[in-house]
């Protein structure tokens, strides 16, 4: 039973990492936000904030496909937030060089997969290392 | 290095899960025969170090980018089979929970770095004299020897599964994969090789004091 819980619990935990996407068309900004199971974040509200102001820039809700499409039209850094009633929701900061935007994610965001991955090989190697305490006692 | 989902038919990708499981199960044995308490703690590393290598791109000029593999140290130290048991856990990982290679391709991609890399680095260790030459060409061929396979692997596809004319899995020909894929990884070899000088040497001196 405890088995379950901790299943359910971490597929609820799973469900709510929204996830996103970013390419350019044109000197536009398409963003898109999903699920893990690839479901859109459709019909959210959203709102672009340029580098120091709290007026919004641009706000509105996000389309079928969980897009939110914006052309920034001055350098520097833009945070793209979407949220929904419910509690899920995401914060996207963009760094905008006249040309291109680039995702400006923190290093521990970037690397994510790496320290997982890691994380998870030493807790493979630890419960071997049971097992072989087991087999050689 | 990876091989992403779609490139591969599944006429490859079947009989290559088959012969990936057999050789997998095999490994274990042989890893389970030999598995020593005191020599967990550096699978883990070597294997969390595979990880981190095989995960970072580095980019090279024109536009392309390489990974390192780190199957060497963990061949020459342990052994082929060994290293392929803990590298394709590795794999594993990378292509069920990370997205870093495809759930298709996962058995070319294990059997091309895990099981040909460790048993070319062991074979070419053990050929040239077990010294620091043969320490970085252990290095240097195993890596151009995974790259190559991969590139006929794929160059192959273009050939053989065809629609109305056209390559329905990966399009490129031998003459386009193999030169795109063992051109950049000549550096990546040199790194591999010199990892190897750094690494086995400090390794084996820790196990020796270990006893």
């Amino acid at each position: 039973m405890r088995h379950i819980l901790v299943l359910f619990l971490f597929s609820l935990s799973y469900a709510h990492d929204l996830q996103h996407s970013l390419r350019m068309e044109g000197s536009c900004a398409v963003l898109s936000f999903y699920f893990p199971d690839e479901k859109p974040f459709s019909y959210e509200s959203y709102e672009v904030l340029r580098e120091g102001e709290r007026v919004p820039f641009q706000s509105g809700r996000s389309d079928a496909l969980g897009r939110v499409v914006f052309c920034p039209d001055r350098r520097g850094l833009w945070t793209v937030r979407v949220f929904s009633e419910d509690g899920h929701g995401a914060e996207v900061r963009l760094r905008f060089d006249g040309s291109s935007l680039k995702d400006k994610r923190s290093i521990f965001e970037r690397y994510e997969k790496v320290f997982v991955g890691v994380a998870l090989i030493f807790g493979i190697f630890g419960l071997l290392e049971l097992f072989v305490r087991r087999w050689r006692g | 290095m990876h091989i992403p989902d779609g490139f591969i038919a599944p006429q490859v990708y079947l009989p290559a899960y088959v012969i990936n499981l057999g050789l997998f199960f095999y490994a274990l044995k042989v890893f389970r025969r030999w598995l020593r308490e005191r020599t967990i703690s550096y699978l883990a590393s070597l294997s969390a170090f595979a990880f981190v290598l095989t995960s970072i791109a580095l980019p090279l000029p024109g536009g392309t980018s390489v990974h390192g593999l780190g199957v060497g140290p963990m061949a020459i130290l342990f052994g082929p089979w060994v290293a392929f048991a803990c590298l394709s856990v590795v794999f594993f990982l990378q292509a069920f929970f990370f997205g870093l290679g495809g759930v298709s391709s996962f058995p070319i991609n294990a059997l091309s770095i895990a099981f040909l890399g460790s048993f070319s680095a062991y074979g070419v260790y053990r050929l040239f004299g077990r010294g620091r030459v043969a320490l970085f060409l252990s290095g240097f061929l195993s890596t151009l020897l995974s790259a190559l396979f991969i590139a006929l692997i794929l160059g192959l596809h273009s050939y053989l599964f065809r629609e109305h004319g056209r390559p329905v899995y990966f399009p490129l020909g031998f003459e386009v994969v193999i030169p795109a894929l063992l051109l950049p990884h000549l550096f990546v070899g040199v790194g591999e090789g010199l990892l190897n000088l750094l690494m086995v040497g400090f390794l084996r001196r820790r196990l020796s004091l270990e006893g």
